[in-house]
């Protein structure tokens, strides 16, 4: 099971690879661009596998880019110390950017 | 647990460089232990001690330097930080040039050190 860490923006080519790459016991944390794919009503929402409750958004970077209050429901928006509690929970981490 | 961290991202390009650093705190508030911060490609700008940040703006160096007083040991890759001109005094000295660029909270060293922490460490996180 590993910790995709995805910073690279809804659009681009790594967004996609690792989509296709992740497992279905995978977590997958949104930060840097690639929180916009969290906004409710986004297009790639519907990629995410929301329902599989392993989707997260670091609030930080939601928050500096201003689209905090606009972030889909089904989706954990989590701060530093609960990224620190997903790494303790997943063995390894695979970032994409 | 123990953790490393490997730092790809530039001080300034965006924000994968503070966000490793604010990673790292958080890590430590958590009561883990992190041994080593390694610098790579990049990331290596992150050691310069030249950098000024405008008054309104954060200070890069600030949340290393925050680290390293907490016994993080910050290790710069010595392939990527020779060719980016970040030089400690040895390096500076070996190649002839006027002085050491790098803030001395951090230190040169090989790949090695990066292989030793990845399989000392119970988790190695990557920052891009």
């Amino acid at each position: 099971m590993l910790l995709h860490c995805l910073s690279a923006g809804p659009d681009s080519l790594t967004f996609r690879d690792c989509l296709r790459m992740r497992g279905d016991d995978d977590a997958l944390l949104l930060m840097g661009d690639a929180v916009y794919a969290a906004l409710a009503g986004s297009e790639s929402l519907n990629t995410l596998n929301v329902a599989s409750g392993l989707v997260f958004v670091l609030m930080p970077d939601a928050q500096a880019r201003g689209v905090d209050s606009r972030l889909s429901d089904g989706i954990a928006a989590i701060g530093m110390a609960e990224f620190v509690a997903l790494s303790e929970r997943y063995s390894a981490q695979q970032a994409w950017f | 647990m123990r953790y490393a961290l490997v730092v790809m991202g530039t001080p300034l390009g965006d924000e994968s460089s503070a966000r490793a650093a604010a990673f790292a705190h958080a890590v430590l508030d958590a009561g883990h232990s992190l041994e080593r911060v390694f610098f790579y490609d990049e990331g290596v700008y992150n050691g310069l001690a030249g950098i000024v940040a405008p008054q309104d703006e954060r200070d890069p160096l600030a949340g290393w330097l925050a680290l390293a007083a907490q016994e993080v040991e910050l290790v710069l890759c010595i392939g990527s930080a020779v060719r980016r001109g970040a030089l400690d005094s040895n390096e500076a000295q070996r190649y002839e040039k006027t002085g050491a660029t790098i803030h001395p909270a951090f230190t040169v060293g090989g790949l090695g050190l990066l292989v030793e922490a990845s399989a000392q460490a119970d988790r190695l996180l990557t920052f891009g």
